[in-house]
């Protein structure tokens, strides 16, 4: 499986188990905490997998995207308030992560 | 408003401050540890299956030290403010990349500079009073 492949798996996996971890909270349901390990494991074996052959600056700065998807979830799933100013600095993190790749 | 008022609203949201600071930056140092162990790991050849193993095993028991810290942060703090702020970690990486030797571009190091003014932008209180996350 390409690394690429491995890449995104861990970012989905890391940005699924940060709501799940969120959802734990909200309900206090054992199934969400199990979920949340369960991709946070699945993340650290795919992101060894990527590093093998992406190198770890590579993988660890596109896995910033993360830093962008959680939040803009977070406001779709939870509702949670999103300002101007915060869309404009996940855009900046978004550039960064796209500048480090060039 | 009196000025008696302030003082403590003032001190609570700074502590709120103080307290968001300090897990960000234990999630920082963890989140660093696994990096640098999963780097160690992917040098190691097939043949040292076991120890690529026996170090994962380890990220993934670290890992839980981030949990108990994310349990922290999501108790006390919007996922959307809580989550953006980690991404300290990355000049931190970029750092560190630079301490073991590897080449840091330019533009490596402007898309640090990037990720980092994008936090700092997320973490500014907002003058018009309608981000009161972390007051």
């Amino acid at each position: 499986m390409s690394a690429w492949v491995f890449l995104a798996i861990t970012i989905l996996a890391t940005v699924a188990a940060q709501l799940s971890f969120k959802h734990y909270f909200l309900s206090h349901r054992l199934a969400f905490l199990a979920t949340t390990v369960a991709l946070f494991c699945l993340a650290v074996v795919c992101t060894y997998l990527a590093v093998r052959a992406l190198g770890i600056g590579r993988v660890y700065v596109a896995a910033a995207l993360t830093y962008v998807l959680t939040p803009l979830a977070a406001k779709r799933l939870f509702d949670e308030h999103l300002g101007h100013s915060h869309y404009a600095a996940l855009g900046l993190i978004l550039s960064g992560v796209i500048v480090y790749n060039l | 408003m009196t000025p008696d008022d302030k003082p403590p609203v003032a001190t609570q949201a700074a502590s709120r401050t103080w307290l968001l600071l300090v897990l960000v930056a234990l999630n920082i140092a963890l989140q660093l540890v696994n990096a640098s162990l999963i780097k160690y790991a992917s040098s190691r050849s097939a043949a040292q299956g076991g120890l690529v193993i026996v170090v994962l095993a380890l990220v993934t028991v670290l890992s839980c030290g981030r949990f108990v810290i994310w349990g922290a942060m999501h108790k006390r703090f919007p996922i959307s403010i809580a989550y953006p702020a980690t991404a300290l970690f990355f000049p931190c990486l970029v750092a560190i990349a630079a301490i073991y030797g590897e080449h840091v571009s330019l533009a490596q190091a402007l898309g640090a500079i990037l990720v980092t003014l994008g936090v700092v932008l997320l973490l500014r209180p907002s003058r018009s009073g309608q981000d009161e996350s972390l007051a």
